[in-house]
């Protein structure tokens, strides 16, 4: 089980005013997500959680070893991150080359190498389209590259922003199984998403962030039942909540349409 | 043939050069001019493509075996492309790419495509301010382009593509990088667009559901459905692994069809309210008792 | 016109080197460099230097101007290292160091490559500073260039910086996904080989869509408005004479002297 406990950590960019700053913070569960608006201070967490990034004060600890004292080598597998725009993450001449990249970074032996590659390529559905250029790849395949490259490491945490952006519907149920598999098997999943529909359906424990601090942490039943705060935090509410809302004047809690139903078949 | 009222998209099909397969395949489609057409399907179904053809991009600057034809209202993208390209505005699925690199601020990329377009410096003023304030831009005229957010690069190609007027608006996955108070105002904005046939992809059923006149579905090159959005996502095959609507999900599985058609579930709000209002009053009912 | 074209300077102050056009900087960049060929006097190399370097020093200084002439001093050191030792018309030891003599000639020859790298580089430099691409793309087409070709030749000029965007942010993803946080310059010289072939293809991708969406804007329609130019310039037409008289006087000189030897 991994937790990561985050300490007093105070970080501000040099060229403007936004400050992130984390009293305390500790993660404990496999599956997380973070949800908050634009500029929020989610994608500056993650740089910060995968040392890109380092804190002017506080720390990062993850399973009672500071972030800031393990090597580069540690830290590739201790956190691995999906950036939100995959074609930022890509830079190789093949889809093989790229996953095999960052394998060769560790210094595998090159039949691991192989193997694990082929393996990565077929989580995500790509050993078809190995030897193409990963820039000739539609979105939602670039983003499944991505995650391929980063399953291939498979870090003990796995980082993911804004996932469901730039997929498409069949490509958003396999990166959910994805992620709810490797949750499964005890990796630690944290996602940043916007998709409340999605948060709602798939999580059950969430942070909400607003202007670089934590302003809730716990599940998505309870934050969507705070309306004044999801509306201090400038996020909505689900789509099934909104339809309840205006169609029969009902201001419950609904994450999903199933859970709806659930919740108005009782007797 | 030539309905001079009507978008019609005749035994369409489409091969890049260099390539084998055929990316679109007889398409043939109609929608009503003045509308707006939906148009879903996963990735490598074709939509780029055929966003592509409707806007002339193919044939005019990318090579390739075309047959068949289009014709929106009087115009053809295919045949007489500068006179269509006068009509239109496009937003590309990579909004910074749309960007000309020339301008040092969003108000001179908006005044570009006016320039262009040989209005004079007096009346650009006006036009600018006013499209900016639409698409909330408003704050960030003075600024670089490339200061810009992902979002708010979005909202700028849009403006950039509607300063103009155009009659044809071609939206290719236009708010895949807005947050959800971005991509609410923008589809709400979209509803309120007169006089200008808009075609949309997007993977937001929800948003498409609520706004689109027509869904056209796309599948491997293929139209494989065509209509309202209440006749297209009541007949969706699962094959095409196309998602749906919340509202629609939740009339499913509350078994609240439409008033005047027990086969059909709604797709919108309006229409779910429509299906409550009507004979579902002993649902709403069992809602209260259900949570006393 | 508020919103337009005015609202930078209304913020910023204007700055004398706003009233030089685009095509006088140009000019005087090619008429410095000039200068530095035709004359080889060390002290006269040395004066250049200084003037280029005051005009830059004037200019707005920027990152990428301090990255690019940090680059060229690198080069300089390891051009005088290498000349001083092995220049092949050596004659003079200046000193020695064990048992390795380093020479006047090829340092004096070096010197003067030096000064004018550092002049065109200063040149340069200050045009890349003073400049924005929308002032020249307007000034150009205010003189009566189609805007057709003001594009590809601001495409052209402008294609450097692009790769280099697009560089940073695949070696910002390399340090996300990699370990070695590349060092040495053997270590750099690496990360970047085996990306070279998609940062081009990458690039090229990105003009080709930019080409396809100015078609879609219409950016050669014959309606075009014409540009404005962004600031009033100081004598324009006058300064474009000179300079280009002066110019070829140095050009023509040069290869007289060229030819001359073998006469």
């Amino acid at each position: 089980m991994t937790t990561i406990q985050i300490n007093h950590l105070k970080y501000q960019y040099p060229t403007s005013d936004f400050k992130l700053s984390i009293d305390q913070l500790s993660i404990n569960e496999n599956l997380v997500a973070f949800a908050g608006q634009n500029g929020a201070g989610k994608s500056t967490l993650f740089k910060l959680l995968t040392g890109l990034v380092r804190p002017q004060a506080g720390e990062i600890i993850i399973n009672h070893q500071g972030l800031a004292i393990l090597s580069p080598e540690d830290r590739l597998k201790t956190i691995g991150i999906v950036f939100q725009d995959p074609s930022s993450q890509l830079f190789n001449a093949t889809v093989e080359k790229e996953v095999a990249w960052s394998l060769l970074q560790t210094g595998l032996d090159a039949s691991v190498i192989a193997d694990t590659v082929d393996k990565a390529l077929a989580t995500v559905g790509l050993t078809d389209l190995k030897d193409k250029n990963p820039f000739d790849l539609s979105l939602p395949e670039k983003k499944l590259l991505a995650i391929a490259t980063v399953l291939a490491i498979n870090p003990q945490i796995y980082l993911f922003d804004e996932p469901m952006i730039s997929l498409d519907w069949p490509s958003r149920q396999l990166v959910t199984r994805i992620m709810k598999q490797l949750a499964k098997e005890k990796h630690q999943v944290i996602a940043i998403t916007h998709d409340m529909d999605w948060l709602a359906a798939n999580f059950s424990k969430m942070y909400v962030l607003s202007d670089g601090q934590v302003k809730f942490e716990g599940t998505p039943e309870t934050f969507f039942g705070l309306p004044a705060l999801s509306a201090k935090t400038g996020l909505l509410t689900p789509r099934i909540m909104q339809i309840a809302k205006e169609v029969f004047g009902d201001s419950r809690v609904y994450l999903t349409p199933e859970d709806y139903m659930k919740k108005h078949s009782g007797n | 043939m030539a309905n001079n009222q009507q978008v019609s998209l005749t035994h369409l099909s489409f091969t890049y050069r260099h390539d084998h397969d055929a990316v679109l395949h007889d398409i043939t489609a109609s929608a009503p001019l003045n509308s707006i057409v939906g148009i879903i399907g996963n990735y490598n179904a074709g939509k780029t493509t055929l966003c592509r053809i409707l806007a002339g991009i193919i044939p005019n600057m990318m090579a390739g075996n075309l047959q068949g034809d289009v014709q929106i209202g009087a115009l053809s993208p295919t045949q007489n492309w500068s006179d269509f390209n006068q009509q239109t505005g496009f937003v590309l699925q990579d909004p910074s790419s749309q960007l000309s690199g020339l301008a040092d601020t969003v108000a001179d990329e908006i005044a570009f495509d006016l320039l262009n377009h040989g209005v004079d410096e007096a009346a650009i003023q006006q036009r600018v301010v006013d499209v900016a304030a639409q698409l909330q831009l408003t704050a960030q005229l003075g600024q670089s382009p490339v200061s810009l957010s992902g979002g708010q690069l979005q909202r700028l190609a849009i403006t950039t593509a509607i300063v103009t007027r155009p009659t044809i608006l071609l939206l290719d996955d236009p708010t895949s990088e807005m947050d959800p108070q971005g991509r609410e105002a923008f589809f709400t904005w979209l509803k309120t667009i007169k006089d200008a046939t808009i075609f949309i992809v997007s993977n937001e059923i929800d948003d498409l559901c609520e706004i689109a006149d027509r869904l056209w579905v796309l599948d491997n090159g293929e139209l494989v459905s065509q209509g309202t959005p209440a006749e297209v996502i009541n007949s969706l095959n699962s094959d095409w692994q196309i998602g749906t609507p919340k509202v629609y999900q939740l009339a499913r599985l509350m078994d609240w069809t439409m008033p005047d058609d027990n086969n059909q579930f709604p797709v919108t709000v309006d229409q779910l309210r429509r299906c409550a209002d009507d004979d579902h009053s002993n649902q709403s009912s069992q809602v209260s008792i259900s949570h006393q | 016109m508020e919103i337009r074209n005015n609202s930078i300077q209304k913020i910023a102050r204007l700055h004398w080197y706003n009233f030089v056009d685009p095509v006088t900087k140009l000019l005087l960049a090619l008429f410095l460099t000039m200068l530095s060929f035709d004359f080889t006097n060390l002290y006269f190399e040395a004066g250049l230097v200084l003037c280029s370097l005051v005009l830059l020093l004037l200019s707005r200084l920027t990152s990428a101007t301090i990255n690019a002439v940090s680059f060229c001093l690198f080069l300089i050191v390891t051009m005088i290292l290498i000349q001083g030792l092995f220049y092949s018309k050596n004659v003079h030891p200046l000193f020695s160091v064990m048992g390795i003599t380093f020479y006047l000639e090829g340092l004096l020859y070096a010197l003067t490559m030096s000064a004018r790298i550092l002049i065109i580089i200063f040149a340069i430099g200050f045009f890349m500073n003073t400049t924005t691409i929308s002032e020249n793309a307007k000034y150009l087409e205010s003189i009566g260039m189609p805007y057709k070709q003001v594009y590809l030749l601001m495409s052209v000029c402008y294609i450097l910086p692009q790769i280099q965007q697009n560089m940073k942010k695949i070696q910002f993803a390399e340090r996300a996904r990699g370990i070695n946080p590349q060092k040495t310059v053997t270590q750099k010289i690496r990360s970047i080989l085996p990306i070279l072939i998609p940062l081009i293809i990458k690039t090229f991708d990105q003009s080709i869509n930019r080409s396809i969406t100015l078609q879609l804007r219409g950016f050669n329609s014959p309606e075009r408005t014409l540009a404005t130019p962004k600031y009033c310039y100081f004598k324009a037409k006058f300064s474009h004479y000179c300079l280009s008289f002066a110019t070829i006087l140095l050009i023509g000189w040069k290869l007289w002297q060229i030819i001359s030897r073998f006469l």
